[in-house]
């Protein structure tokens, strides 16, 4: 080897090493984006409400933490008693109050009850207004404080039965990380969503079975099965996949009135068990296979049925855990067509779909519980998928981009 | 299948089944016959509007085929055989449909559904049993036998425990007394009949008689597997099309009469100021959402190629946001774009005091009113829609990088090429087909955006969003044919996007040719 | 092998047969194909039409609806119906309807074509016209001059657009339904954080005739003051509340006799013109953002809202009352919202359906759903209002009474045109105007022409 190619090597290793960081780095990056609504959403799912109302946003769950006081369970607050943060409970409120501040420090406010400040007579400019000088008592000293302007405070005293003053709404609540698992089981007790999932469950079985059915039965033909116009047919079944499906939803959706199966569940299933792009997957993966198969089987007197489920089908287990993965999230998360052919009234026919936007515009005051939802509806697919993933993701394209 | 034969023909003799086929294709021409009149003349059958003609086509169509087919089969013609296989096949889908309709079992779903949440345990273990079956395959023998039996045993067990639970004896009952009753008798007895005739039709002893070569018992073989398929598409995709495209035509409301009024709405649709505004949205959408979906999901991709550890967990995390659904990660989003209290912007006023940590920078941090300001509204549809879309593009980029054989890059590496120059003179090109796949599929899922607005602007906001900043021609098709029932207008919105998607993906191939890529 | 097919065989034919079972869920009991409807496209077998709902069972069965703005209120309902069902001797059916955001009207416009929709259903006020001229609502005049019905026990507003006939465009010729209750808006306080804030308690103000559009800016600038999540006012941004204060400057939508848009008046403009700067300058919940769930939650000093959401908002961990809208500068304002129940023009049994509009809007039964704490009565009368003013929370009820008086708006359909259409374009344009795309005066020069297509029927 050459100097220069061993500089070179070298150079090149340096340059690989900095750069492989670098790739992960940015690979990192982008992961974190994306995974972190997610992360949000689990987080959020076992939140109160109060805390999904919170600012600022925090991920983790917190409840406060109570005390229990002659049989009633009190949260803890954390607030300072001559400089140390100590636990109290709140003992009293509504206290006429004053907001108090240094003139000098505007920003650094004092929440005092106004039974302990005494006015001096002085005053003082804030903020282009002239305000009064207070003493104002806390502890055991005395400071010359402008007041602000009035509020109203809560009395906070401690175990050790050390008192303090502070606006109930902000004093910082003694908080430890908690989950509310109830979420869950109170998300499936509102009307629908626990037949919402049973429903979905149903509906995406029974159209992945039947896509599965109909796309390895049609592909098979078109790939096996020689009969007058194939290629044109095929070519213009696998165009109808450019169709979008708004241009045919009006019509589809008068003709299922027709057919009377407008808002029931079935509407869901029947017109989709059928689909161009599984025809077309199942139909590239079997050209693939060698025909020697075929001739062999066909000696030996089998039919093109016996040779499609006995021969073809167990080698194509790859492309047929693709396209059943992908007709599962197809069926599971379609939106618009339940929107159109299910009534919002209709508690019975709800898929998960509708049911979580509804829940959306229901559940506006707990969000938590929107969250607890959207973890059901998302957990299958992710687990399937996580299941599934050696297979198709390297069959998802090849077969689809020649 | 038998090889070529020399056809048998007894003269004068004719075997029992042929006669029964060819009487029973006659009944078929001339029930239909009589059919077709009845319509012509609205004596017994009433149909109005649109349907009569159509009608009347195919029931005429029908009867000569089934008399033709007839004669053939009479004369022991292989193309008899073909056309009573075919008639009998759409016959018997027909006639199994109207059964089964006549018997309530397509909405009888909904019976099966409220019970399916009892079965759904018995279902799991089907499942289990299915797993074990699969785990048994690799163990020793008696192991396997074991286990097999026990899988098998399972699913039996599960499968029985299911249907029962799920309403099997009631179910039977509904069903057998249904399906006594005319007509759901006289359907299934035109389905058994037609049943009987295709299977008739598939026996050697008809294929002797007739002579059939092997390759026009493939012809037969083919329709019948590619018959789901066909008659789904014409049923359920192609039919409605036509109707769509003849609704457009008309001003139906969904609730009454429809009347035929020409290209009046393509004409109101062209000077529709809503409409407009729908097509500036979905272009300004367009410009921002496709670009930023696919060219970072081509860097990403290329850099989960180089196959270093860990990149199925990368791969599989991209995908995540695809894999979750648009409602789920729609509403998500909802909470993360609250302008007051959602972490986007608080994201954004802690990475500004960040910077202002510098000594030099003082800024205050932009707190946009995500999905109420309608600068930012259609901006926020950008992020969600980028978000939800780029893992599914990288995941199919590393795909088709799949193909390329590493020794290529190696070369080039020698060469002295640094990551950016293997980027654009080996990667690009290569991935090039995938490109205009990820392209085409990119733009026509960005054109046809719907449930993001939909569910991120509910339930302050109308969908079109604040001041139609979010409205899209697909909002406009589903307001106009769902809120104003104006089903006519929506028809022509739906064929004027199909026309748009379909101009854009011509230019896309064109270009792509031009550059003699797609001749690959 | 052959086991398998036969068990996949005998699965795949099971499942069918447990299709059928259970049938009695069935509503519609169609045992043909498809029909010959109008609609284009079906392959007519000539059978027998749709009978509307008639389950088998003792006497008449109906269905009714109303839209319960919460569970509380749903809950009321549903008790109301099953009093009534025993008392008129009839099977009734309670449906909540959707929520607000879940396109009730619409729901029950593709229920009337797929003639699947409820007997009676309750409609808000501006969706009377629409369903009238459909022809899809019966005309219950007849049903109630035969009854001891009377006009005059109902408050005018509403009755006024319950009997105007659009072919005549005279009232009293017909009756389309009979009005639930009737609401106005206020002010929802949260009380803790005014006190708070420190600001001049609006109450107060009220009661000693302060209570004007700047004090009420300044309020809301000092709860806004205390930062963090804490916003001084919200309401939601549909035509209600922005419309307040439109009407509130001596303006409103419509002229007087509501055959054209009157948004363009020097009065509604200045009002929302108002209205965009409080969005500019003062701590609101950003337009199109829910005020409801904020408010609740603790974070909002003032929210503009009906007495419907009172059963909700009873339930809030904060101390709350009411507090009149502010005087504008062409003096107090306020809506007089109301909504009606209708009958179904297909339904089964008219005079029974009458008999159950009748029956819910009885004194009686008027007086249990405002016990529940949403709205007012329909039926004027004294009792009515003084019962009224003990169902607290919220303590100040009164200010809702307030807006009975003091010159309110009566919600109103567009008998002239169509008023979904109408609103869609006055909801994107407001929009625009209040977050400050859009500039008043372009506003001014084109909203009426923009709202024209309306009109035009």
């Amino acid at each position: 080897m050459t100097t220069a190619a061993v500089t070179a090597r070298r150079r090149h290793r340096r340059r690989s090493l900095l750069g492989k960081l670098g790739i992960y780095f940015i690979l990192g990056f982008f992961a974190l984006l994306m995974v972190f609504p997610f992360v949000y959403m689990a987080a959020s799912a076992l939140k109160t409400p109060a805390d999904t109302f919170r600012y600022p946003p925090r991920v983790l769950p917190r409840q406060p933490t109570t005390l229990e006081v002659n049989g009633e369970q009190l949260p803890l607050f954390l607030l300072p008693i001559i400089g140390i943060d100590t636990q109290v409970v709140l003992v009293e409120e509504g206290i006429e109050a004053g907001v108090f501040v240094d003139p000098g420090t505007p920003q650094q406010e004092l929440a005092w009850p106004l039974a302990l400040a005494t006015p001096t007579g002085g005053q003082a400019t804030l903020e282009g207004e002239t305000v009064e000088i207070y003493s104002v008592q806390v502890g055991s000293t005395s400071t010359d404080l402008a007041l602000k302007r009035n509020t109203v405070v809560g009395g906070f005293e401690s175990a050790a039965g050390e008192e303090t003053f502070a606006v109930v709404r902000t004093a910082p609540a003694a908080e430890t990380v908690s989950a509310e698992w109830k979420n869950f089981s109170e998300v499936l007790e509102r009307p629908a969503m626990e037949r919402a999932l049973s429903n979905t469950i149903l509906v995406t079985t029974l159209v992945v079975a039947g896509v599965l059915f109909t796309s390895i039965m049609g592909g098979y033909a078109f790939a096996r099965i020689r009969f007058p116009f194939r290629n044109a047919i095929f070519v213009t079944y696998l165009g109808s996949i450019m169709i979008p499906f708004i241009v045919v939803l009006v019509p589809l959706f008068q003709l299922m009135v027709a057919f009377d199966w407008i808002n029931h569940l079935g509407v869901l299933v029947w017109p989709f068990l059928f689909n161009a792009y599984g025809t077309f997957l199942m139909r590239q993966f079997f050209v693939g296979i060698p025909g020697e198969l075929d001739d062999s089987a066909v000696i030996d007197g089998a039919t093109h049925w016996t040779i499609l489920w006995r021969i073809y089908v167990p080698l194509s287990w790859p492309a047929i855990a693709t396209l059943g993965t992908f007709s599962f999230l197809y069926a599971w998360n379609s939106f618009v067509w339940p929107l159109v052919a299910i009534n919002t009234a209709n508690n019975e026919s709800y898929v998960l779909t509708i049911a979580l936007r509804q829940l959306g515009g229901q559940a506006v005051e707990s969000p938590n519980l929107i969250f607890a939802g959207i973890v059901i509806a998302v957990v299958v697919p992710i687990a399937l998928f996580v299941a599934a993933q050696r297979y198709f993701v390297e069959n998802v394209a090849t077969s689809g981009i020649k | 299948m038998v090889a070529d034969a020399t056809p048998v023909r007894s003269t004068g003799e004719r075997p029992v089944w042929l006669v029964g086929l060819a009487m029973w294709q006659l009944l078929l021409g001339v029930a239909t016959a009589v059919g077709f009149g009845m319509v012509a003349s609205s004596t017994g059958i009433e149909i109005v509007g649109t349907p009569r003609p159509l009608t009347m086509a195919a029931l005429g169509i029908f009867s000569i085929l089934a008399l033709l087919a007839a004669t053939w089969i009479w004369r022991f013609d292989h193309r008899g055989r073909l056309i009573a296989f075919i008639l009998n096949l759409v016959l018997a889908a027909v006639a199994g449909f109207f059964t089964l309709q006549a018997v309530n079992v397509f909405n009888g779903l909904d019976a099966l559904s409220a019970t399916f949440g009892d079965g759904l345990p018995f279902l799991a273990v089907i499942a289990v049993g299915w797993l074990l079956s699969g785990w048994s395959r690799g163990r020793s023998g008696r192991w396997e036998r074991i286990l097999l039996t026990a899988s098998r045993g399972l699913m039996i067990v599960g499968a029985a425990a299911l249907l029962l639970s799920v309403g099997l004896i009631p179910g039977l009952w509904t069903f057998l007394t249904r399906i006594v009753l005319p007509p759901a008798i006289i359907y299934l007895a035109i389905t058994v009949f037609s049943i009987a005739a295709l299977r008739l039709l598939k026996t050697s002893q008809v294929t002797k008689a007739f002579g059939s070569t092997s390759k026009q018992l493939e012809v037969m073989d083919g329709i019948a597997f590619v018959s789901p398929n066909i008659l789904g598409f014409l049923a359920f995709l192609a039919g409605p099309l036509a109707i769509s495209l003849f609704v457009s035509l008309t001003d139906w409301d969904g609730l009454s009469e429809a009347s035929f009024i020409g290209l009046r709405n393509y004409i109101d649709l062209f000077a529709d100021p809503f409409f407009h505004r729908s097509l500036l949205n979905i272009l300004y959408f367009g410009l921002l959402a496709i670009p930023l979906s696919i060219i970072p999901a081509l860097g990403l991709a290329s850099a989960l190629n180089m196959k270093l550890p860990g990149m199925r967990l990368f791969r599989a995390l991209y995908f995540l946001p695809a894999v979750a659904g648009v409602v789920g990660v729609a509403l998500i989003w909802k909470q993360l774009y609250n302008a007051t209290i959602g972490y986007i912007n608080y994201a954004i006023l802690q990475g500004t005091e960040l910077l202002n940590l510098l000594p030099f920078l003082d800024l205050t941090a932009p707190q946009p009113q995500w999905l109420s300001n309608p600068s930012t509204a259609m901006l926020s549809m950008v992020i969600v829609f980028v978000f939800s879309t780029i893992g599914f593009n990288t995941v199919l980029f590393v795909a088709g990088l799949q193909g390329v054989p590493p020794s290529l890059y190696e070369a080039a590496e020698l060469d002295g090429a640094g990551i950016w120059g293997k980027f654009r003179n080996i990667t690009v090109p290569v991935l090039a087909p995938t490109t205009v796949f990820v392209t085409i599929t990119t733009t026509i899922l960005a054109l046809q955006l719907f449930s993001e607005p939909f569910i991120l602007n509910a339930p302050q906001l109308s969908p079109n969003g604040p001041a139609n900043a979010t409205l899209t021609p697909v909002i406009y098709l589903y307001q106009n044919a769902f809120e104003r029932f104006k089903q006519g207008y929506a028809s022509a919105i739906g064929w004027v996007l199909f026309l748009i998607i379909f101009v854009i993906t011509l230019i896309y191939f064109r270009t792509q040719r031009e550059e003699g890529v797609l001749t690959k | 092998m052959k086991l398998r097919r036969l068990g996949l065989l005998f699965v795949v034919l099971a499942m069918v047969l447990a299709a059928c079972g259970g049938d009695t869920t069935d509503t519609t009991d169609t045992t043909t194909g498809p029909e010959p409807t109008e609609a284009p496209g079906t392959t007519g077998a000539p059978d027998t039409t749709q009978a509307p709902d008639t389950t088998e069972g003792d006497g008449t069965a109906l269905r009714w609806r109303t839209r319960p703005d919460n569970e509380e209120e749903a809950a009321v309902y549903a008790g109301i119906s099953d009093s009534l069902a025993a008392e008129l001797g009839v099977d009734l059916q309670y449906e909540p309807g959707g929520t607000e955001t879940a396109g009730y009207q619409q729901t029950l416009l593709t229920e009337l074509a797929a003639g699947t929709a409820p007997d009676v259903f309750w409609l808000p006020g501006t969706d009377i016209a629409d369903f009238a001229t459909r022809g899809v609502i019966l005309d219950l005049r007849a049903l109630a001059d035969a009854s001891d019905h009377n006009d005059d026990d109902f408050y005018p507003g509403p009755m006024f657009h319950l009997s105007f006939n659009p072919d005549s465009g005279n009232t009293g010729e017909v009756l389309w339904g009979l009005p639930r209750d009737v609401s106005t808006f206020a002010l929802y306080m949260n009380v803790d954080l005014i006190q708070e804030a420190g600001v001049d308690d609006p109450r107060e103000l009220a009661a000693n005739g302060e209570w004007t559009w700047d004090k009420f800016v300044e309020v809301v600038d000092g709860i806004g003051a205390l930062g963090g999540e804490v916003i001084g006012y919200g309401q939601s941004s549909w035509w209600g509340p922005y419309g307040f204060w439109i009407n509130a400057a001596g303006g409103g939508f419509f002229n007087s006799d509501r055959t054209a848009c009157a948004l363009d008046t020097p009065e509604s403009v200045a009002g929302l013109s108002a209205l965009a700067d409080l969005y500019a300058t003062s701590s609101v919940v950003p337009w199109g953002e829910d005020a409801e769930p904020t408010f609740r939650a603790g974070n909002v000093g003032l929210f503009q809202n009906g007495r419907w959401a009172t059963p909700g908002i009873r339930t809030v961990g904060f101390d709350f009352d009411v507090v009149k809208l502010p005087d504008g500068p062409a003096g107090p304002s306020n809506w007089l919202f109301w909504g009606a129940y209708v009958v179904n023009a297909d339904t089964a049994d008219p005079e029974a359906a009458w008999k159950l509009v009748a029956a819910l809007t009885t004194a009686e039964v008027q007086a249990q759903v405002a016990e529940s704490g949403a709205n007012i009565p329909s039926r004027v009368s004294q009792e009515a209002l003084d019962a009224f003013l003990t169902f607290t929370p919220p303590e100040n009820n009164q200010a809702f009474l307030d807006g009975l008086s003091e010159n309110p708006a009566a919600e109103g359909p567009l008998w002239a045109g169509s008023w979904p259409e109408f609103v869609s374009v006055m909801d994107a344009e407001v929009g625009a105007v209040v977050t400050g795309s859009k500039s008043v005066d372009d506003y001014a020069t084109t909203i009426c022409t923009l709202t024209e297509p309306a009109f035009a029927g």
